[in-house]
């Protein structure tokens, strides 16, 4: 069932969540744009022209070796947003410290 | 490629211990938190390893590897492009939706957007995403089974759909997470051993193997072909693969089934890891597969190449190593289509009934006994357009579903959690426009239609993603928010902080 709608949270909560939501942002978005941009990018090149049939090593073009190397990629993304989010994490715990636990109800 | 005792044998145990793990769950399965999302208690490592469980299915273990063994490099696409976006959803959606979600993709919109109409399009949207997608792995199931068991497509697809419908009627999430977890052990362990019995074929050189493939293969192994429209194909593609994939409801209720953000976040890194040793060694198969068969062996078995994985385990290990790849492969079908049960069983049981006919009054009882019976509902209508679609390619299958996903849910779900104006009106034309873009464009495209198609595109991303985006836009713009709705603010500390305000 449907819970009912409280008149809104405490204003610390919602600074501090709207602070943390930037923070993921400013990082979230150069990332995305970097792994997914650089993807369609090279979609883009690899499908309207032919320069990436070049080969490089044996049979190998750059358009297979840029493939593989997106895999690379995507780990050290994960691994940097990872350290990221442990900061955020203890940032939460201190906000929601902060604000005690009677005033807000953990999801779930 | 015959049945054999040995075969039928791995078979039967693959069979006997998923219907194992299933009863045993089922004695767990008792109330709806059980049923939809395994109560929220699966570490992050157990549900990275069923993310994984869901992600590596047949469309990849089966279909990939005859794409790149009949049609070269440009199979690429379909193994970097879910890579890619595994990023989105780790950096993105993963944590926000572990924090707004309870059972289904609906209860996330409903966070903020509490009007019957959002869960409704939200609930159908997902419906017919996870129909999509079950339909390429019921296809692969039954081209598997057929083949191996000499009996007819439809029956092979009928007795899938039994067992899929069983396990999810018995034992819910726990035991769909459970045979994931267990599938993906398997598939990871004999993607491993292909890997090095068809290196070992090339002295362990790899640029030997890549010669040879480039020697055998028809298309172009490494390169791809330009032009103006396999260019915008293509793209079409990478768009659909590398948004949809991670927007993909069964995938996205895999964060439901996790106590909070921080084993969510490992769920992601732990399957990170697992897909990207899968997505990496995949393709090289597909080399494998094209330099040991060749390109005809593949094509006369299958002419989609859904079977090389199994005609490439046949050649390098056997009797023993094709019986165990292809009870592997079944496996993986089965677990794949049980998450994709899950999923739709749950669109159309907790949202349609429960929350939109019985307005959330449903008792625990009620709750799961409508969504074995929701279970079943899904199934039927899976297998009977299965039956229908024996001869189409899974991978162009699985990527059908993608497609709906991006178009529909990624523009939804963004805008959810980080445009404050977006409203009621916002989010349904949004779901609509991606949805019947999406859907109205692959029945006039050449998938369907062939040479007479209206649509020239196989994929219809690059139109229905910002169509999706345009209906949340004008929706939002041309009306006015409702009074149900949840404010901004509030769903902004829900969704970073995990406290409902």
């Amino acid at each position: 069932m449907e819970e009912p709608r409280s008149d809104g949270p405490p204003p610390a909560l919602v600074a501090a969540a709207s602070t943390l939501t930037r923070e993921r942002l400013r990082f979230a978005v150069p990332v995305c744009l970097l792994t997914l941009g650089v993807f369609l990018a090279l979609t883009v090149v690899a499908g309207f022209t032919t320069v990436l049939n070049v080969q490089v090593a044996g049979p190998v073009t750059l358009f297979t070796l840029l493939m593989v190397l997106g895999f690379p990629v995507v780990g050290v993304c994960a691994y940097v947003y990872t350290r990221k989010a442990a900061e955020w994490d203890r940032r939460t715990a201190e906000v929601l410290a902060s604000v005690g636990a009677d005033s807000a109800e953990v999801t779930r | 490629v015959t049945a054999t005792p040995l075969t039928l044998g791995v078979f039967a145990a693959v069979i006997a211990l998923t219907m194992g793990i299933t009863f045993w769950a089922g004695r767990r399965n008792t109330g709806a938190g059980e049923h939809y999302v395994a109560g929220g208690q699966l570490t992050g490592f157990q549900n990275g390893l069923a993310v994984v469980g869901d992600l590596v299915s047949a469309a990849a273990f089966l279909g990939t590897v005859g794409m790149m063994a009949l049609k070269g490099a440009s199979s690429w696409f379909y193994v970097v492009g879910p890579f890619v976006a595994l990023v989105i959803l780790l950096t993105v959606f993963a944590e926000p939706l572990r924090n707004l979600g309870r059972y289904t993709m609906a209860d996330v919109v409903a966070s903020r957007f509490r009007s019957r109409g959002v869960r409704a399009s939200m609930a159908v949207n997902s419906l017919l995403v996870t129909i999509f997608y079950m339909i390429a792995q019921l296809v692969a199931a039954g081209a598997l089974i057929s083949l191996l068991l000499g009996v007819p497509y439809w029956i092979a697809v009928i007795v899938v759909g039994i067992l899929m419908t069983i396990y999810i009627a018995v034992g819910g999430m726990l035991a769909t997470s459970w045979i994931q977890i267990v599938k993906a052990v398997l598939v990871l362990t004999c993607i491993a051993l292909l890997l090095i019995l068809v290196l070992a074929q090339y002295g362990f050189n790899p640029m030997a193997l890549f010669q040879a493939a480039a020697d055998a293969g028809k298309a172009d192994m490494f390169g791809t072909s330009a032009g103006v429209l396999s260019g915008l194909n293509t793209l079409s593609v990478a768009v659909a693969v590398g948004l949809g994939t991670a927007a993909l409801p069964h995938i996205l209720i895999r964060f439901l089934t996790v106590p909070d953000v921080r084993e969510a976040r490992k769920s992601m890194n732990w399957s990170l890891l697992f897909i990207g040793f899968a997505f990496l060694t995949i393709p090289v198969l597909g080399y494998g597969a094209v330099a040991l068969l060749g390109p005809d062996a593949i094509a006369a078995a299958d002419r989609s190449g859904n079977l090389a994985t199994l005609q490439l385990s046949n050649l390098v290990g056997g009797p023993l190593l094709f019986a165990i790849v292809a009870a592997v492969a079944f496996a993986t079908i089965l677990a794949v289509v049980a998450g994709l049960v899950i999923a739709g069983s749950g669109a159309l049981a907790h949202d349609l009934y429960n929350q939109i006919l019985r307005k959330g009054q449903a008792t625990e009882r009620e709750q799961v006994h409508a969504g074995r019976i929701a279970s079943v509902l899904v199934a039927v209508v899976a297998i009977v357009i299965s039956i229908a679609a024996q001869h189409t390619n899974v991978s162009v299958l699985g990527a059908m579903a993608v497609v709906v996903a991006a178009s529909a849910n990624v523009p939804v779900l963004l805008l959810l959690l980080f445009w404050k104006r977006l409203n009621t009106t916002g989010v349904i034309s949004g779901i609509v426009a991606g949805l019947a873009g999406a859907v109205i464009l692959i029945l006039v495209g050449p998938q369907v239609m062939g040479e007479a198609a209206w649509y020239p595109l196989v994929y219809p991303s690059l139109v229905s993603i910002p169509l999706g985006f345009l209906g949340c836009w004008l929706g939002t713009i041309l009306s006015k928010p409702r009074d149900d709705e949840s404010s901004f603010e509030q769903m902004q500390v829900q969704a970073a902080l995990g406290v409902k305000g």
